[in-house]
C-alpha cells in the first residue's frame, strides 16, 4: 500500500463513525504511546497523553487533509500536549542516580528492553534537558524525523531545531563519558 | 561516542508498547460516546456565545455610527456658524440672530431684541475678532444665549 493510499484510508476511517475511528486507534496506539512515552518516560502519563491525543484527533477529524501523513498530525498533537505537560512538571528525580542503577547489559544494542528500562534510560539521558531540547532529541534521534518534519510538527525554525539538538546531544554525551 | 550511538540504536530498536490496548481503546471510545451524547447542550452554548458576540458587535457598530453622525452634524454646524460669521456678520447682534436662524430654520420668528441687547451689553466683544480665543468665546456665548433666550413673536 502506498503512502497516498494509507492517507486516504485514514481519511475514510476518520470520516466514518466510531467504528472507523476504532480502526484508527488500533493502527496508531503503539505509535502515539511510544512517542508520548519517550517524551514523558512514564507509563501512566504516556497513556493519558495518548488518549488525549486520540480524543483531540476525533474532535478535529474534519480538518484532516489526506495530502499529509496522519502520523505527522499525531506527532504535532502529542508533542504539543507533552510540552505543555512537561512545562507544568517541576519535580524531577536525579538523573545521575538513575543512570548508575541501570545494568551494563541495558546499553547493548541487541538487548530487548522492557518499557521500564527504556523509560529509565531516556529519563537518565534527557531528564535535565529543556522540554524543547527533549522534544527535538526524541523526534530527531529516536523517531528519526527530518528537520523539515520537526519544523512542521513543533513550529520551530530549522536553526532553533539545530541549536536545541546540538545542546541536547552534547549534554547526553557528557552524561555517558 | 560509541556508547552514545549504542544507546540511540538501542532506543530506536526498542519501541515502548502499550500492554492493555483493549482497555485503552475502550476508554477513548467511551470518552467519544460521552461527547456525542451531549452535542445539543454544547451546540447551544457555542451558539449562545456566537449570538452574544454578534449582538455586542452590532451594538458597538451602532454606537460608532451614531457617534459618527453626531460628530458630523456638530462639525457641519460649527463650519456653518464660522463661515456665516466671517462672511456676513458685522455686528454681534446679527451674529446671534444668524445662529438662531441656523439652529431653528423652521421658526418664523425673530429674537426679542430688547432681551438680547440686555444680554449683549454685559459682554464685550470686538467686531472683527478672528482669533481662536475670541471665536470660542463667541460660540460659547451664542449657545448660552440660545439656551436662555425665549423667542418672541413679532
Amino acid at each position: 500500500m502506498t503512502q497516498t493510499q494509507k492517507n486516504q484510508q485514514d481519511f475514510d476511517d476518520l470520516n466514518r463513525n466510531t467504528d472507523g475511528f476504532a480502526q484508527i486507534i488500533d493502527r496508531y496506539t503503539d505509535f502515539t504511546f511510544a512517542v508520548a512515552f519517550r517524551l514523558l518516560n512514564n507509563h501512566e502519563d504516556a497513556k493519558d497523553i495518548s488518549q488525549d491525543a486520540f480524543v483531540k484527533l476525533w474532535e478535529n477529524r474534519k480538518k484532516y487533509n489526506p495530502k499529509i501523513k496522519l502520523t505527522t498530525w499525531l506527532y504535532k498533537i502529542i508533542t504539543n500536549t507533552c510540552l505543555d505537560y512537561l512545562k507544568k512538571q517541576k519535580n524531577q528525580p536525579d538523573s545521575e542516580k538513575i543512570l548508575n542503577t541501570l545494568p551494563e547489559t541495558a546499553f547493548l544494542p541487541d538487548t530487548k528492553l522492557e518499557n521500564k528500562q527504556i523509560g529509565e534510560i531516556i529519563q537518565a539521558l534527557s531528564n535535565e534537558l529543556t522540554p524543547k531540547q527533549k522534544t527535538v532529541f526524541v523526534l530527531s534521534d529516536l523517531e528519526e524525523l527530518s528537520a523539515d518534519e520537526i519544523s512542521e510538527i513543533t513550529g520551530m525554525s530549522k536553526s532553533t531545531i539545530k541549536s536545541n539538538l546540538y545542546h541536547a546531544r552534547n549534554y547526553i554525551k557528557s552524561k555517558l563519558i | 561516542m560509541q556508547k552514545y550511538n549504542n544507546i540511540i540504536k538501542l532506543l530506536q530498536q526498542n519501541s515502548p508498547k502499550l500492554a492493555d490496548k483493549t482497555e485503552f481503546k475502550a476508554q477513548i471510545l467511551q470518552e467519544i460516546q460521552k461527547q456525542n451524547k451531549q452535542p445539543k447542550s454544547v451546540l447551544f452554548i457555542r451558539m449562545s456565545k456566537q449570538i452574544l458576540t454578534l449582538a455586542a458587535s452590532v451594538l458597538l457598530l451602532l454606537f460608532v455610527w451614531q457617534e459618527y453622525i453626531f460628530l458630523n452634524k456638530i462639525t457641519a454646524l460649527e463650519q456653518k456658524i464660522q463661515s456665516y460669521s466671517r462672511k456676513h456678520i458685522t455686528t454681534y447682534k446679527t451674529k446671534y440672530y444668524a445662529v438662531y436662524k441656523i439652529l431653528n430654520p423652521a421658526e418664523n420668528r425673530t429674537i426679542n431684541h430688547k432681551f438680547m441687547n440686555q444680554k449683549l451689553a454685559k459682554i464685550k466683544f470686538e467686531n472683527n475678532a478672528e482669533s481662536h480665543e475670541k471665536q470660542s468665546v463667541f460660540r460659547h456665548t451664542i449657545f448660552r444665549f440660545i439656551e436662555n433666550a425665549a423667542p418672541e413673536k413679532q
